[in-house]
């Protein structure tokens, strides 16, 4: 039995028994039990019954949306790598570093084969024959799981030359980041493999076009390639999963002023209440204040109807939900949101550089209770201004809490400049 | 090759298919402000000062880093265009400290004249520009410093060291806000470093800055003359920043080309110069100079030693007086690269940089070439080959190296070199050894379509060789006549002289010569212990040209001069009115033991590196990390 230190107790529930079939329990699933509960069965179907091109159009027709965020079809976006010659590299980005969200690290840490065997399929659909998997380096243990569930994998011919007898040839490498929030944008996680510092490149090209080494590269996030096996299994049935248009299971890391923080796996056909009833509601009986959806948006009382999909209007991104009460301050939490922007920024272009330093330093004046009107004026100028002269989406979603704050609690910006803090936190 | 039709303000223009916004913009004279732009650097595209406005895709775009296509519409002046500058400038000058009246840079900067143009004008954030926010960054350098808060990190600094000096001594220390710019090793001056001065000329703040420097002028109130330098036969284009009488520093072009010898080394011109015409000490008029030089040169026992730094005009009327005089020519490179043209043949032919790269394989054999034409080394790719002995700063090319010296070089090179590769060489054989060696670099162009690249480490040694070929005997063979009584005066053009005889031999050979007469720049060196002295110019002080391994490149004077040497040497060609008596000469390069051979360093390579206060210093540095080490 190996021992991995350091790994939290989340709590995990689902609905649906998808992602999370074997990582409700914390505990690491070794492939003895995965193999025993009907993994790699996908990776055999894939194989055997499909061709490369049946598993693109499958994950097509599923309309599986890139869980890392943006929330870009995968089909879509390895239809743009096919188009390019082979050699091809297939990245696993799992270097999940917003604010609040652990969705990823419950499969690395409690079901790493999962996302093994969605590299496997995915690879074969790519014509991939080398897959990375960039971790963050706050996940020693992750690291570490994987590795050793890549090299039980390979033992039993799950991975590695002529996988379970095919011609298909495919392995992993595990490379753990440094710590940079910037290495989970795509491009800067490609330069960061390369050994360069950590920038994101100008686009176009892109990478699907000129990628890792210059070679046609697809980046996906851990969610998005777990969902993978789950495709291949269920086949059309996938799209009887949630509602139309937004199918398969969604990981939604919840945390904050609820009763059971943790990760929950539901359909998308939820809202943004549906999700914290399921978390246990307000913690100690508060009052439900605001969500901060990581760092990249906020949600009062007024949306807490949003679907959590990726409609123009639903929830979109990672699915991370940050619940605060009506003891928590705004401003508090906007600097909080605002120094991780600022520590995070990796310093290429000058408005993200630069903007994410001012902006923090004009929401610390509202604590301090030295803001003017003028101040409100400023942080909204930044705001306009940092998106569009940015290279990537960290620069592009910078300020979007502070902007969506500004919109939906005004009146706490005003109290703060007249030395009133409605929560009590600051001063 | 593939043309796109693009409308920029509304002009039209076609441009080949993979162009930048930015290059097409220029093609129709339209200003637009880039900081980490250079033509000669991979695009970085951080600093966004020139976002342009895309009208089809209806967003904000930068010139610099995107590429025209079939049917685009850019605009350069929108308000759009126009708010995004106003921004990038204002987010730029955020704690920018407004220190202007004591940067060194200003007058040159561009972020002071981006920022008058299209700038705020006025500061928008609520923030006083004195505030110190940037830790400071040390560099722990005499000639280099780093001031953190005026840096707007546009990276062009790392990236000309990376891509055109390929030395990698400065990295991105922290991120974000705090991004610094830092050496790799400190103290930076012993590092890998090569002192090539370019991220201090690219710079485009007052960020680095150079120490010598530094509070010593406003850069607005100094000339500037483009000229080329005449350090090294690869006359790389430079400014001089100077006024009438001093030489305030040599900068680097566009074309990026600058090493340590010109950076640090300009220094050499502005102390002890030689000013009048001197006689046993004492002041002379030009016409008794040119009476003197008269009789010696009809004499047939004179012997004249030119110099490889000359530059060909002045060759030119040497030239006239040698056909009116008896005295037998010679210089210092009848022991490098008149043997070696001698064996190779008279026809070499010069080959441009940009066709170094069509080579697949290169060599580089002989001395390490970034001591003696560092800039070469800007153009050559990683992984070459090197054959020769102590290879040092060339290793940043990650060569193959093969330790060899000497003989064992030239057998060597005989069987090992692969068939169609680039053979450079510079310096290395003396005498025999380098007539044999140019006949097998003859042999291997000939035999496996090899191609050679000669770059002696004298400014002008192709001048000289084309110009004297017929007339130059060995400098060996002169002494041994100077030893047999057949020659009793000498002329000296340069100080090479003296570094190329050790020093029992020198003062053996000076003693026995009668009448010395010696044309320096300095008043420091030979001029103690010549009978006549006669002030030559160097390269800042003469217009003329110098013919070196890239063909020929014009100087352009500078600092004004006395104009003594050329004077001197128009009339002595004009009262010279002997005719030369036809002699043969033989030509045997065998070297004797009284010849000294240096390693050549980049702080040593020639007599005006060792009169560089910079220099020397730098040299003193870099010997006490050698006895570190040990």
């Amino acid at each position: 039995m190996r021992y991995y230190p350091n790994i939290p107790d989340l709590n995990a529930d689902s609905s649906i028994n998808l992602l999370l079939r074997r990582a409700k329990e914390n505990r690491t699933v070794d492939i003895e039990e995965y193999v025993t509960t009907g993994g790699y069965s996908a990776l055999k179907k894939a194989l055997t019954k499909f061709t490369p091109e049946d598993i693109v159009v499958l994950v097509e027709e599923s309309t599986l949306r890139g869980r890392g965020g943006a929330g870009f079809p995968t089909g879509r976006k390895w239809r743009f790598a096919l188009s390019n010659p082979p050699p091809r590299y297939l990245i696993c980005n799992a270097d999940e570093s917003e604010p609040g969200t652990f969705k990823d690290r419950i499969i690395i840490e409690r079901d790493p084969h999962l996302l093994i065997e969605g590299m496997a399929i995915a690879g074969y659909a790519l014509g991939a024959e080398l897959g990375f998997i960039y971790i963050r380096g706050e996940y020693p243990a992750g690291a570490k799981i994987l590795e050793d569930a890549i090299e039980d994998a390979r033992k039993r011919g799950f991975l590695g030359k002529n996988i379970l007898g095919t011609e298909f040839s495919f392995d992993i490498l595990v490379y753990r980041g440094a710590g940079a929030y910037i290495c989970g944008e795509e491009t800067a996680l490609i330069e960061s493999l390369e050994g360069k510092r950590g920038h994101p490149r100008l686009r176009p090209p892109y990478p699907a076009n000129y990628g890792l080494f210059g070679k046609p590269t697809v980046v996906n996030n851990v969610e998005t390639l777990s969902n993978i096996p789950i495709i291949v299994t269920y086949e059309s049935y996938y799209m009887n999963i949630g509602p139309s248009g937004y199918y398969g299971p969604k990981l939604f890391p919840i945390s904050g002023k609820v009763n059971k923080p943790g990760v929950y796996e539901s359909t998308m056909d939820i809202t943004l209440r549906d999700l914290i009833d399921m978390a246990g509601g307000m913690r100690d009986g508060k009052k439900f204040k605001v969500v901060f959806a990581g760092a990249l948006g906020v949600y009062s009382e007024r949306d807490l109807d949003t679907p959590m999909d990726y409609s123009p209007k639903g929830f979109g991104g990672t699915g991370t939900t940050i619940v605060l009460a009506e003891d928590d301050c705004i401003i508090d939490s906007l600097i909080v949101i605002a120094e991780f922007f600022e520590h995070e920024s990796c310093g290429k272009c000058t408005p993200c550089r630069v903007g994410t330093y001012e902006q923090l330093n004009i929401l610390r004046k509202f604590q301090q209770g030295t803001a003017t009107e003028e101040d409100i004026k400023l942080l909204e100028h930044l705001g306009r201004n940092i998106p569009v002269g940015s290279i990537c989406g960290l620069g592009y979603s910078a300020s979007n809490a502070i902007m969506d704050a500004l919109r939906k609690f005004r009146d706490e910006f005003y109290e703060h400049i007249k030395g009133n803090c409605p929560a009590g936190v600051c001063f | 090759m593939e043309y796109v039709k693009v409308k920029i303000d509304g002009q039209e223009i076609e441009v080949p298919k993979g162009t930048t916004i930015l290059e097409a913009a220029k093609k129709l004279n339209k200003l637009i402000p880039t900081f980490c732009y250079h033509e000669k650097l991979p695009i970085f595209g951080g600093c966004r000062i020139c976002l342009v406005y895309d009208v089809k895709m209806k967003r904000s775009i930068i010139a610099c880093g995107n590429y025209v296509y079939e049917g685009m519409e850019i605009e350069t002046e929108n308000d759009q265009v126009k708010n995004d500058r106003k921004f990038i400038l204002e987010m730029l000058f955020s704690r920018h400290p407004l220190d202007c009246p004591i940067c060194d840079k200003a007058g040159e900067c561009d972020l002071q004249n981006w920022g008058t143009y299209w700038g705020p004008q006025n500061t928008v954030l609520p923030i006083t520009p004195f505030e110190k926010i940037r830790p400071e960054e040390d560099w722990e350098s005499d000639y280099l410093e780093y001031v953190s808060n005026r840096c707007v990190l546009c990276i062009k600094c790392v990236s000309v060291c990376d891509n055109i000096n390929k030395s990698h001594s400065l990295f991105q220390l922290e991120r974000a806000f705090e991004t610094l710019i830092a050496p790799v090793t400190k103290p930076m001056d012993i590092s890998s470093c090569e002192m090539c001065g370019l991220c201090v000329d690219i710079c485009p703040v007052g960020s680095i800055l150079f120490k010598p420097f530094k509070f010593n002028a406003r850069p607005w109130l100094l000339k500037e003359t483009y000229t080329h330098c005449g350090f090294c036969s690869l006359n790389c284009p430079v400014v001089v920043d100077h006024d009438e009488k001093k030489v305030y520093r040599i900068r680097s072009t566009a074309e990026l080309e600058s090493c340590a010898k010109v950076y640090l080394g300009y220094d050499s011109f502005n102390t002890n110069r030689l000013n009048g015409v001197k006689l046993k000490g004492e002041n002379i008029s030009t016409e008794e100079a040119v009476q003197t030089l008269k009789q010696l040169l009809e004499s047939p026992k004179t012997a004249v030693v030119l110099s490889g730094y000359l530059p060909s005009n002045i060759l030119d009327i040497i030239s006239e007086i040698k056909e009116k005089s008896n005295a037998t020519f010679t210089s210092d490179i009848t022991l490098t690269l008149l043997p070696l043209l001698d064996g190779y043949g008279k026809d070499y032919e010069i080959l441009e940089f940009e066709k170094i790269k069509d080579f697949k394989d290169i060599y580089v054999i002989g001395d390490d070439i970034t001591d003696t034409v560092p800039v070469l080394t800007y153009y050559l790719p990683n992984g070459i080959k090197f054959i020769g002995e102590n290879p040092d700063r060339i290793k940043k090319l990650y060569p193959d190296i093969v330790n060899l010296s000497g003989k064992q070089i030239i057998e060597y090179a005989k069987e090992n070199i692969n068939s169609n590769s680039l053979i450079i060489y510079s310096s290395c054989f003396y005498g025999e050894d380098a007539y044999k060696f140019g006949k097998i670099l003859r042999e291997l162009e000939e035999s496996k379509g090899c191609k050679v690249m000669i770059t002696p480490p004298q400014s002008n040694g192709f001048g000289l060789v084309n110009r004297f070929w017929n007339d130059l005997e060995v400098l060996t063979s002169v002494i041994e006549r100077i030893d047999r009584g057949e020659i009793e005066n000498l002329i000296l053009f340069g100080e090479e002289f003296v570094n190329i005889l050790d020093e029992f031999k020198f003062k053996d050979v000076w003693n026995k010569v009668k009448l010395k007469v010696v044309f320096t720049p300095f008043e420091d060196g030979l001029t103690f212990i010549s009978d006549l002295s006669i002030p030559m110019t160097t390269w800042i002080e003469e217009d003329g040209y110098f013919e070196g391994s890239r063909g020929e490149r014009k100087i352009k004077k500078s600092i004004k001069s006395n104009n003594l040497f050329s004077i001197i040497l128009k009339n002595l060609s004009n009262i010279l009115s002997t005719n030369r008596k036809k002699r043969e000469i033989t030509r045997d390069y065998t070297v004797r033991d009284f010849i000294k051979i240096n390693p050549k360093k980049i702080y040593d390579v020639s007599y005006f590196s060792l009169r560089s206060t910079n220099l020397s210093n730098w040299k003193e540095k870099l010997k006490c990390e050698v006895v570190d080490e040990h």
